[in-house]
């Protein structure tokens, strides 16, 4: 696999929950696809599917979800047609998870010790816990803990310390696809920066493919070298950093563009998107951001967009578009 | 509130929730059978208690759809007789009990601090002596006693459980960002403890009565069973007493449908009393559902 | 880590709360007792005259006597003479066997509590697995199966399983003898012949406790893990690659055991309750038998002395597991 080819193919994933009410289209015909060693993020708000694209390709989906169709290929293979125990080789060797939810995602009843040491020896085999030990203090120096928190419980970190381990256990065995969901959303602001500069130090030494799950545009731009929109279960836009940010082409990333405030903004320029994210359980017609969107047409309220490609690696789904390149 | 509103909420918030549950829709078409025998049955029923021991012991047949027992006396007649003494005695338990532990309940839960903590104790005191023993040394001593009385001493040894549910119930409810603006506006204690905080307990306070109630039936019979309390012959309690250890039905063999008969019927309403208790806590604990 | 000063600290604190909780217990007995109305003495008197044959002013003193106290001292004497009783070890005397209360319970509650160990095993143990294993399967035909038969079982105390069993098995099909604890033929010691005969006779009356706490457990466990499969951290183990047996072991069957294990004490509470009917209908001689009898024999002594030692025995077992808590949970640790 040569760097710049595609580890990581989606094709018209789509994914509903069931609940009593009826089936949420959480995400309808997904498609896109993840260079190797690149640090690709979907940006969306919550609700918006991005969570349920990562428990689809990580074979984490709750009991109620069912996958209507579409493939995902890792390497050429469907994950998706992968038995769990053909799935389970995968795990964490080739493909690594740093969950959303730091404050419980560890046992609470086992030490940080005790998962390094798990891991390894259900996914590889034997090890000697002396030869763990090292493996795991390099790890946690790596992330700026000391080793001492192999022996902690849980429950006896903070919140940012057990970000870290996270993030410490998801480099055990150098995965080839790291997947992070919203690595640092539950941070106070000088644990993201710090936790920012450590995901892209990690990224410098040792070039895993990173897809990035955040619903913080600021974080996708610092980090990530490709940006994809979700809204409302739709994947709405693909491109680099450098052209989102300097021409976002959808109406919806516009409005998300806009609505970000660095300090170098004039206050006048900031606005946010009026109206609310649709319920999922009953979406709305054709383009499901119509309801909100300036520039709605009649074909908008129709038919769902397809992908426009608008060059090479960039496309959108929106009709304003569709006269220029068909 | 007005009448039609209170209606249409306690049909909403109570009853359909409960007819939406599979269990207790069960146990409730069940129960609804024995009360129906109960209200019903002693009018169409005539109870004939005369003792004729020519006649005891036979088998069921048209004239005697359940038989005889040691006496000669329908079994079927008394069972139906006996069905309401058993389920008022059994919800008047369950009413002493839950209104008790609703107060201890609500005031452990909004009042908090000292009093809070001594309710607590009380509570925790309670549930942690043993009911059965408890109600059987009360009794020995007590003697004969008025049914409402006995009524109340066994509430006193069933309200543990169901004060501490309604006290999380309240406590959680307490949190909540409507009371605090209720108490932010000083609307009173007595308003905010009846019109915010005891809708949403309600239902709790409900599903207590049932659970009691069910586990009420299981005492009391299990304290007749024993001879400890003589109340009422035709009660089931009474007859499963005569029928396993008076008569010594037990050890004859061809008065198997004496025993059977009572058994089948305690067991059938405990079945469904249950399985109602459990749908309904399911009904209003959505955090116990198996799953959607 | 173990035995550190957070440690002691909590199994001092627990050790306190056992002994309030049982000086508590006795005392509310003592005066919900004391306060009945009527001088329950008088209708034992009465009792007592027709039994034993005396006049009304010996009979008055006789059960006097067997009440254990003397109605002319005020309460708080009594009150005080009971508690110093209690502590020298006096339970009180048994009118009926005409002994203190202790030989009696000495001799009949190491039956009962043979009965409710094996019960405990059977139903806890097995109960548990069961329930873990029907959240596992969720949704699956054996968990419907598992449940519903739970909730079957469970809708029947004990003593009506124990009357089924009894009039099934012993009367009917004369498999299993129909009272006592062992055969009157074998000789007591540690003989084969008597060991298997304990045994024979124990069936029925574990059986009866068993099939209610098996459901119970069940259905417990059952709800438990399905609330831990739901957790945060399976799904983080599963995404780690962890096999099936790592993840059912300490992930789901180890958070599970904490909820589970605080049901226990309640659950043997309850089946010392019921051990008095449970070994009344098959005449078992353990300590609830001889309270049904004392209870019909108006022996008040044992009948106090009994059900002190009821309150004892579970408020001691409550406390034990207290005591397992540190050892299973971390986090109760370093409270």
């Amino acid at each position: 696999m040569s760097r710049g080819s595609e580890i990581l193919e989606v094709k018209k994933l789509s994914v509903v929950y069931l609940v009593r009410e009826g089936s949420i289209k959480a995400a309808s015909d997904i498609s896109f696809s993840v260079k190797e060693a690149s640090i690709t993020a979907i940006v969306g708000e919550s609700g918006s599917g991005k969570s349920t694209i990562i428990e689809a390709i990580t074979k984490t989906l709750p009991l109620n979800a069912r996958v209507l169709e579409g493939e995902v290929r890792y390497r050429g293979i469907d994950l998706l047609t992968l038995t769990d125990e053909e799935y389970r080789k995968l795990r964490w060797r080739e493909i690594a998870y740093v969950p959303q939810a730091a404050q419980s995602s560890l046992n609470p009843l086992q030490t940080v010790f005790e998962h390094f040491f798990e891991t390894w020896a259900d996914v590889i085999g034997f090890i000697q816990k002396e030869e763990m030990r090292v493996k795991a203090s390099e790890l946690l120096e790596n992330v700026g803990l000391s080793r001492g928190v192999l022996d902690a419980y849980p429950h006896q970190l903070s919140g940012g310390m057990k970000q870290r381990v996270l993030i410490a256990l998801s480099f055990l065995m150098n995965p080839k696809l790291l997947i992070m969901d919203e690595p640092v959303s539950a941070l106070d602001v000088v644990n993201q920066s710090q936790i920012l500069s450590l995901i892209l130090e990690l990224y410098r030494r040792y070039h895993p493919t990173i897809l990035l799950i955040t619903h913080d545009l600021p974080v996708a731009g610092e980090l990530a070298d490709t940006i994809a929109v979700m809204y409302a279960g739709h994947m709405v836009e693909f491109s680099s950093n450098k052209e989102f940010f300097e021409d976002p082409l959808h109406p919806y990333s516009k409005g998300l563009v806009r609505s970000m405030i660095t300090f170098s903004i004039d206050m006048g320029l900031v606005s946010s998107i009026p109206g609310e994210p649709p319920s999922l359980l009953t979406p709305p017609s054709g383009c499901r951001f119509h309801p909100r969107c300036a520039h709605a047409m009649d074909i908008c309220r129709k038919d769902v967009p397809p992908r426009i490609e608008i060059s090479p690696g960039r496309w959108v789904r929106c009709w304003l578009y569709a006269g220029d390149i068909k | 509130m007005r009448m039609p509103l209170f209606l249409t909420m306690i049909y909403d918030e109570l009853i359909r929730p409960m007819l939406r549950n599979r269990k207790s829709l069960i146990g409730l078409s069940g129960l609804a059978v024995f009360v129906l025998v109960a209200v019903l049955g002693p009018c169409f029923i005539p109870l004939e208690l005369k003792t004729d021991f020519s006649r005891r012991f036979l088998p069921p047949s048209l004239r005697h759809p359940l038989g005889t027992d040691y006496f000669g006396n329908d079994i079927f007649q008394q069972i139906v007789h006996g069905a309401p003494v058993t389920l008022s005695l059994a919800a008047a338990i369950a009413l002493f009990a839950t209104m008790i532990a609703a107060i201890v309940g609500v005031a452990s839960g909004y009042v908090g601090g000292v009093v809070g903590r001594l309710l607590d104790a009380l509570t925790n005191l309670f549930l942690v002596i043993p009911s059965f023993p408890a109600m059987l040394v009360i009794f020995v001593m007590l003697g004969e006693t008025h049914w409402l009385v006995a009524s109340a001493l066994m509430a006193i040894w069933m309200w543990a459980g169901s004060a501490r549910n309604i006290k999380s119930a309240v406590y959680s409810v307490r949190s909540m960002a409507f009371v605090e603006a209720a108490e932010g506006l000083n609307l009173g204690s007595f308003h905010i403890v009846v019109k915010e905080i005891m809708p949403h307990v309600v239902p709790y306070v409900f599903a207590s009565f049932v659970s009691t109630f069910r586990g009420a039936i299981e005492a009391s019979i299990g304290l007749m069973f024993l001879g400890v309390l003589k109340y009422n012959p035709l009660h089931w309690g009474v007859m499963l007493n005569l029928a396993i250890f008076q008569t010594g039905a037990i050890y004859v063999p061809h008065a198997l449908h004496y025993p059977l008969s009572v058994i089948t019927f305690v067991a059938l309403l405990l079945l469904f009393t249950t399985l109602l208790s459990y749908g309904v806590e399911e009904a209003f604990r959505p955090e116990l559902r198996g799953y959607e | 880590m173990f035995f550190s000063s957070q440690l002691r600290y909590y199994i001092a604190k627990r050790l306190a709360f056992l002994f309030a909780y049982i000086f508590c217990a006795l005392t509310l007995v003592f005066f919900i007792v004391n306060s009945m109305p009527g001088d329950p003495a008088y209708s034992l008197a009465v009792y007592y005259m027709q039994v034993y044959n005396l006049k009304f002013e010996d009979a008055l003193e006789m059960a006097r006597r067997a009440l254990g106290y003397d109605v002319l001292k005020p309460v708080h004497i009594r009150y005080v003479e009971y508690i110093l009783n209690l502590l020298r070890g006096n339970l009180g005397f048994s009118l009926f066997y005409k002994r203190p209360a202790i030989d009696v319970i000495a001799v009949s509650l190491p039956w009962t509590l043979f009965i409710l160990t094996l019960a405990t095993i059977l139903g806890y143990f097995m109960g548990t697995r069961l329930g873990v294993l029907a959240a596992y399967r969720r949704g699956s035909k054996s968990d419907v199966i598992i449940y519903a038969v739970s909730v079957v079982l469970l809708s029947l105390p004990p003593f009506i399983f124990a009357i089924i069993i009894l009039y099934s098995l012993g009367v009917g099909i004369r498999i299993l003898p129909i009272g006592g604890a062992y055969p009157v033929w074998t000789t007591p010691g540690f003989n084969f012949d008597f060991i298997v005969g304990i045994l024979w006779h124990a069936v029925g009356p574990v059986v009866a406790q068993a099939l209610a706490q098996l459901a119970g457990w069940s259905i417990g466990a059952r709800n438990v893990s399905v609330v831990v499969l739901a957790e945060d951290y399976v799904k983080y183990g599963v995404a780690r690659g962890l096999k099936k047996s790592t993840l059912r072991k300490k992930y789901v069957w180890r958070p599970a055991r904490l909820p589970i294990l605080t049901g226990l004490a309640l659950s043997f509470g309850y089946m010392l309750g019921g051990s008095t009917l449970v070994e009344s209908v098959f005449r078992y001689p353990g300590m609830g038998f001889q309270l049904a009898q004392a209870m019909a024999y108006r022996d008040f002594g044992l009948i106090m002395a009994i059900f002190t030692i009821i309150i004892f025995t579970v408020l001691s077992a409550s406390f034990i597991i207290e005591l397992l808590y540190p050892f299973l949970d971390p986090r109760v640790r370093t409270e």
